[in-house]
């Protein structure tokens, strides 16, 4: 019966079956330490994997299965047009109904992996006759690859120290909150399954450089693929490698298995990436990727002068390193220098600065700076994403440097950097928490064992070297007493570690259950009988699905482009993929105007439809008011007429009745405030109280000549108005 | 060649008609036309009288149709009787283009000189016309109803009057045919007498009604049975409001504050079965979070609020969805046959359906499936694949247009046979995949995927059939301890003389079974020793000490009998034993842990 042989022996003795009955041998199964051992390591795995699900699930607790926020919108529309016409045609997706009149290449300039992933596992739930919705498909992406990273994480750091500290790194990473979020149920970004590519290309990565085969170098390559398909960030990979390579180089730890994983990676890498159409040959040219490109080849010259010195002599070696290094700086100027002319090598991107200069952003790229999530992090944010961590990773630093090997030194690579970038913009925690994770699950898991080891050594001597002890007389007691000391000391480490875990661990729900779960198309206040539901997004874009023309264009301030568009299923003139800063700042002109200029505007766009978010009645802050110096400031950048100056009153954007009057006419400002200024919105203030900015509004008689009142969703917070055909003239 | 025959009976019918038409008059005719609501609901008592000298057991009656209205429903019932009367239409010589005629069978034909007393129901939507067609936000609602003053018939009517009933008494114009009388909000008009057939006279009301025109474009209904304990019931619904057109601006402020709501509409309300649970309300865009659901003694009562108000012309689509046990709505007779019951028309009140289409989706294995309709519907089938599905289910498409909502509501049946064994169609196909997948597990770790079998795969090799060796060993030194333990209970059940020739017996047994596993254990050690000397000689001392631990249960043993023999006292026997029962117990810890460092890595 417990015969569990996979190979049989060929021509061996007759195999002994025991007698046993099936109680028995489960039972004898059972008592042994080392299926005990599986079985843990099996049961903890499996409920860290339910754990990183579940926590994620709070959205849709809270709230409902539903897409969050405004990206996912596009990923999710953009799964819906993979799914119905296929992955062929998703490439040559030209969509028509953003950016009118430019439209968007969709196939070009995607990152299509996410939209893959979820359509493919449509597909197999279909198979497999599942019937899931493609909603929910896609709303349970992300913690669904939330608990494939935990598991990758424990084979992270498997790889990187043992299996203690894989187990320990699982559950810090099926918790950590900078992950959760953005990847909480309904979070359909790229981000879902882009930490999970990034997390298994360094594994895979460390993996190759541990064993130096070309076949694990080739398995990382695939792991690059994904990411590169996934997210842009691909780049911290194809920039960290070559970092790494040539840290080791330079402190004498370059060895051959490290130079056949690189040259295997990038060959692979670089052709694999090279098929997603939005990097194509990027890859090859781009500044973003010298580094990767430059490593690689640096590494073949060394190899190079390495084999050639075993063949010649000194005096000859010599000679062909000289003239080597003369040809190689000749050729690399003149490559350098054509490639810049003919356009080749592209120019340093803005992006590139904004990570190494913080406050490049904010001086030259009005755009980028707009987005709250571009903000450098405040060290608030660390505590509250991070938790105990921040003070863990530290401490496992100094596990790292105690006995650095290839992996270790990897690792804290890949945390320096992600540390760095974390600290320029809010978004980048996401990278860091990865780092975070691994470096904490190190020191937690150094701690406990060697704290557990010393708990357990100390009783075994006792029981043996007692006898000897008692008759030995007065100097063993201060030994016991030693032993003792040591004892509590190690109890007190296990209990604050264990307390730490705890705090951790209740820290993560709480910001998750709080924080991370709203999906912010829907609003809810209050508990029970007391709670207040703010559906007004969908109420007024599903008014837009339903009783407006269907090729009717829809002008708003471009955080809403990629909703209206997927929820709304109408034309916009900008949307959040903000490609073209010329078009975005034409309407945050045509916001920043008064209504006659911004009519012109209007008809030149071909608007049908201008959507504004206001938020004075219900008290909901982030609204278009409150947006309105980002539409001043891109629109003033391209058209000087715009100036923020006009709009400052004392050096403050306010709409009460200080207010400067290009301000009050503006055509933003009469979007929202139209009819505001004859209802009462609390008690003891007089009418068009504006409850965001807590002061009555300067202009309340409001007067509309080229747009009326469309629609007007139940609490004020969506306003659409009709922009108005030309007079007749006869 | 369906229609052709249609024709000929229509033509057929048209001559029979005419020539009944001198037999047959209408005595008296009382009609109410009430407009109060987005329907025309007509009622007339008709006193039918064969003045001909023949037997008649056929009646036409005719009801005027102008424009787009349609004849939702129609009913004719026998007033004395109450007996529903069955109706089909039918084409009458001379009738006008509006007029709709329906050729009614009486229950019993009508001797000469006789009369009948009939009341007919009739339900005409689309029949009221928003006049002016567009509306602004604060306006009220004006409709148009366009009728016959006179009731048409292809017999002569020797008096009739009509009651027009309206939702207010705010009436813009009315035909003035004399004698017409207004009280409030009701139009009178007769009597008249002796009016002849099909005499056309038009009747047009101009009225307010700010009644809410709810239309329903398309209504799909799914109602899926699990023999399981479920049937889940899906509706989707596209909705309009049919009024006047909204025109102009929508203000918020007006509408919410100065409840200026004019013709618009948000609330709806759905009268689910009492049973009803797991209810859901949304449309493509995730739930509407605004309805409200009570229980009701005999039903759970669903509000729904739309999305946004529906003014004039506006649209929107949503979906409610619940589930139902089967108890109630799911009975079988022995021979397997199966009868689901449950409502046919949509739980809405007061809405007009244009389009109503009702799937019953029945379980894999449902065959002979029969439709009992309260009204002619078309049927037709389909296949729906779902959870776990290798065939797909069978569906009965049940299709209708011009559905009214309180007319129309009626329970169906489908009757169907069903074998119970299907029900484990679903679970066994899930057992079966995962016992295919677990074979191919097994499968895939037997097979051998190396190319080049070259020094270090046969290492991995030799190691691998070692550890099936090992095992095999610990296997047996389990079985071992196991029978070892068996002679330690022996042992101690020896109390008396008398048990000892048991004990003794016992006792062979054992030797015989560790002999014989001292047999099977040594090909086993030749076996790993060619392939490993050093484990080899630590599984020999393993196997050393284990014989040593034997020797020391035998004596234990056999010094027991001795004591007991001797007719020592138990407790004393149990001092006596004592030590050398601590050094067994110690000896065989001291195996236990051995074994776990020698064999523990396999």
């Amino acid at each position: 019966m417990s015969t569990m042989s996979a190979v049989k022996p060929s021509a061996g003795p007759e195999p002994y079956v025991s007698h046993a009955s099936l109680f028995e041998t489960a039972k004898r199964y059972l008592t042994k330490t080392k299926s005990q051992e599986l079985l843990l390591r099996s049961i903890i795995l499996i409920f860290v994997y339910l754990l990183a699900f579940c926590i994620r699930l709070f959205s849709v607790l809270r709230y409902e299965s539903v897409i969050h926020e405004f990206d996912p919108y596009f990923n999710y529309r953009s799964t819906i047009n993979l799914v119905q016409d296929g992955f062929y045609e998703f490439w040559n997706w030209f969509d028509a109904e953003s950016w009118h009149p430019l439209g968007r290449v969709v196939g070009g300039t995607v990152y299509p992996g996410l939209m893959f992933t979820a359509a493919i596992l449509y597909k197999v739930s279909k198979f497999l006759t599942a019937c899931i919705k493609l909603r929910d498909i896609c709303v349970f992406t992300a913690p669904f690859f939330a608990g494939n990273t935990a598991l990758i994480a424990y084979l992270f750091g498997k790889e990187l120290k043992d299996m203690e500290t894989g187990l320990v790194a699982a559950v810090l990473m099926a918790v950590v909150p900078g992950y959760i979020s953005r990847s909480v149920a309904g979070s359909f970004d790229n981000e879902a399954v882009a930490i999970f590519a990034l997390v298994t290309t360094f594994y895979l990565w460390v993996r190759a450089v541990n064993q130096g085969t070309i076949a694990s170098a080739v398995l990382a390559a695939f792991a690059y693929l994904y990411m590169a398909a996934s997210w842009g960030a691909y780049v911290f990979i194809s920039n960290l490698i070559p970092l790494y390579v040539i840290i080791m180089f330079v402190s004498g730890r370059y060895s051959r298995r490290i130079y056949v994983a690189y040259t295997t990676f990038w060959a692979v890498g670089s052709l694999l990436a090279m098929q997603v159409r939005f990097i194509g040959f990027n890859h090859v040219t781009s500044n973003e990727l010298l580094s990767f490109n430059g490593v690689f080849v640096g590494l073949q010259v060394w190899e190079a002068l390495v084999f050639l010195r075993t063949k010649l002599g000194t005096k000859q070696f010599g000679q062909l390193l000289y003239l080597t290094a003369v040809a190689a700086g000749a050729v690399g100027a003149a490559g350098t220098a054509i490639l810049v002319l003919s356009g080749k090598l592209n120019p340093w991107t803005g992006r590139f600065w904004t990570l190494l200069d913080p406050t490049y952003a904010k001086k030259f790229i009005p755009i980028v700076a707009s987005v709250s999530e571009h903000q450098p992090t405040t060290w608030a944010s660390y505590i509250f994403d991070l938790h105990v961590l921040v003070f863990a990773a530290p401490a496992g630093l100094y596990f790292c440097f105690k006995r650095p090997t290839d992996g270790t030194i990897f690792l804290t690579v890949f945390a320096l950097t992600a540390i760095y970038f974390s600290g320029i913009m809010v978004r980048l925690m996401l990278v860091a928490a990865p780092a975070f994770v691994l470096l904490s699950a190190i020191a937690i898991s150094s701690i406990l064992q060697s704290a557990s080891k010393e708990l357990r050594a100390p009783a075994a001597a006792e029981t043996k070297t007692s006898p000897v002890a008692t008759r030995r007389g007065r100097g063993s007691t201060s030994n016991e007493e030693n032993i003792t000391t040591k004892k509590s000391t190690n109890l007190i480490i296990l209990g604050l570690t264990f307390l730490a875990m705890w705090s951790y661990s209740s820290h993560s729900i709480w910001v998750t259950s709080e924080a991370y779960s709203s999906p912010s198309i829907v609003l809810i206040s209050g508990w029970g009988p007391h709670r207040v539901v703010l559906d007004d997004f969908r109420e007024a874009y599903y008014w837009l699905r339903h009783n407006t023309a269907p090729d009717a264009k829809v002008m708003s301030w471009w955080d809403y482009g990629y909703q209206i568009t997927a929820m709304g299923n109408r034309t916009v003139i900008v949307d959040n993929n903000t490609w073209n800063n010329t078009h975005i700042a034409t309407v945050g002109r045509a916001m920043a105007s008064n209504e006659t200029e911004a009519y012109k505007i209007m008809r030149q766009l071909d608007v049908d439809y201008a959507l504004v978010i206001f938020g004075g009645l219900s008290g909901y802050s982030s609204d278009d008011i409150n947006k309105f110096l980002w539409m001043v400031r891109i629109g003033g950048g391209v058209f000087p007429v715009i100036k923020e100056s006009d709009y400052l009153a004392n050096g403050d954007y306010t709409v009460s009745s200080r207010g400067t009057q290009t301000m009050l006419n503006s055509l933003m400002y009469k979007l929202s405030y139209y009819d505001f200024g004859n209802i009462m919105t609390e008690h003891g203030k007089g009418t068009g109280y504006d409850r965001v900015r807590n002061y009555e509004i300067g202009k309340k008689d409001i007067q509309l000549d080229h747009l009326y009142e469309a629609f007007t969703s139940e609490h004020w917070i969506v306003r659409i108005y009709r922009v108005k055909d030309l007079e007749n003239r006869f | 060649m369906v229609r052709l025959t249609h024709l000929l009976l229509a033509s057929l019918l048209a001559l029979a008609s005419s020539v009944l038409a001198d037999n047959i008059k209408l005595q008296q005719v009382d009609r109410k036309i009430s407009l109060n609501s987005q329907f025309v609901r007509i009622t007339e008592t008709v006193k039918v009288k064969n003045v001909g000298n023949q037997v008649v057991s056929e009646v036409i009656l005719c009801e005027s149709l102008g424009g787009d209205a349609v004849l939702s429903s129609y009913k004719v019932v026998e007033t004395s009787s109450k007996n529903v009367l069955t109706v089909s239409s039918a084409t009458v010589a001379g009738a006008p283009a509006e007029a709709a005629c329906h050729s009614v069978n009486l229950a019993k034909p009508l001797p000469a000189g006789e009369t009948v007393g009939l009341t007919v129901t009739a339900v005409l939507a689309k029949a009221q016309i928003p006049y002016p067609a567009e509306l602004g936000q604060h306006e009220t609602q004006l409709m148009l109803y366009n009728g016959n003053v006179y009731v048409l018939s292809p017999y002569s009517v020797s008096s009739q009057t009509t009651e027009v009933i309206l939702p207010t008494s705010t009436v813009k114009s009315y035909t003035d045919e004399k004698p017409v009388s207004k009280s409030d909000n009701k139009i009178k008009y007769g009597k008249y007498d002796l009016i002849k057939p099909f005499t056309e006279k038009r009747l047009s009301v101009h009225f307010e009604n700010n009644k809410p025109f709810k239309h329903i474009l398309t209504y799909v209904k799914e109602i899926e049975v699990s023999h399981w304990g479920n049937i889940y019931v899906e509706e989707k619904y596209e909705i309009k409001n049919a009024g006047a057109k909204h025109t102009g601006s929508f203000s918020r402020l007006k509408y919410a504050h100065m409840n200026l709501k004019a013709n618009s509409f948000r609330d709806l309300k759905a009268i689910l079965p009492r049973s009803a649970h797991s209810l859901y309300y949304v449309d493509l865009i995730g739930n509407i979070s605004t309805s409200n659901v009570r229980k009701a003694p005999t039903s759970t009562v669903m509000d729904l609020e739309l999305r946004y108000p529906l003014l004039g012309g506006w649209k929107v689509d949503f979906t409610i969805g619940y589930s139902v046990p089967l108890k109630g709505f799911l009975t079988s007779a022995k021979s397997g046959q199966r009868r689901l019951t449950m409502d046919l028309s949509s739980p809405l009140e007061d809405v007009f359906i244009e389009d109503m289409v009702v799937r019953v989706v029945l379980p894999e294995g449902a065959t002979n499936i029969k439709a009992n309709l309260p009204y002619d519907m078309e049927k037709s089938f389909d296949i729906k694949y779902t959870y776990l599905d290798t065939t797909g289910r069978p569906v009965l498409v049940l299709h209708k247009q011009n559905v009214a909502a309180p007319e129309h509501a009626a329970k169906f049946s489908v009757d169907y046979d069903f074998n119970t064994v299907h029900i484990l169609r679903e679970p066994l196909l899930l057992v079966g995949v995962f016992f295919a997948l677990f074979v191919a597990v097994i499968a895939y770790n037997r097979m051998e995927f190396t190319i080049t079998r070259d020094d270090k795969w046969e290492a991995a090799r030799s190691k691998e059939v070692l550890a099936t060796y090992m095992e095999q060993i610990q296997a047996l030194l389990e079985d071992e301890a196991t029978i070892l333990l068996g002679l330690a209970r022996a042992t101690n059940q020896v109390r008396e003389a008398s048990e000892v020739d048991t004990a003794q017996r016992e006792k062979t047994t054992v030797e015989k079974r560790l002999k014989d596993l001292e047999e099977k254990v040594k090909p086993l050690l030749a076996a790993v020793e060619s392939r490993s000397v050093r484990v080899g000689s630590q599984v020999r001392d393993v196997l050393d000490k284990a014989r040593l631990l034997q020797s020391r249960y035998f004596k234990q043993l056999s010094d027991r009998i001795d004591l007991v023999k001797k007719g020592v006292a138990l407790n004393e026997i149990s001092r006596k034993l004592a030590p050398a029962q601590d050094a067994l117990n110690a000896a065989k810890r001291e195996l236990e842990g051995t074994i776990m460092t020698v064999f523990g890595a396999y």
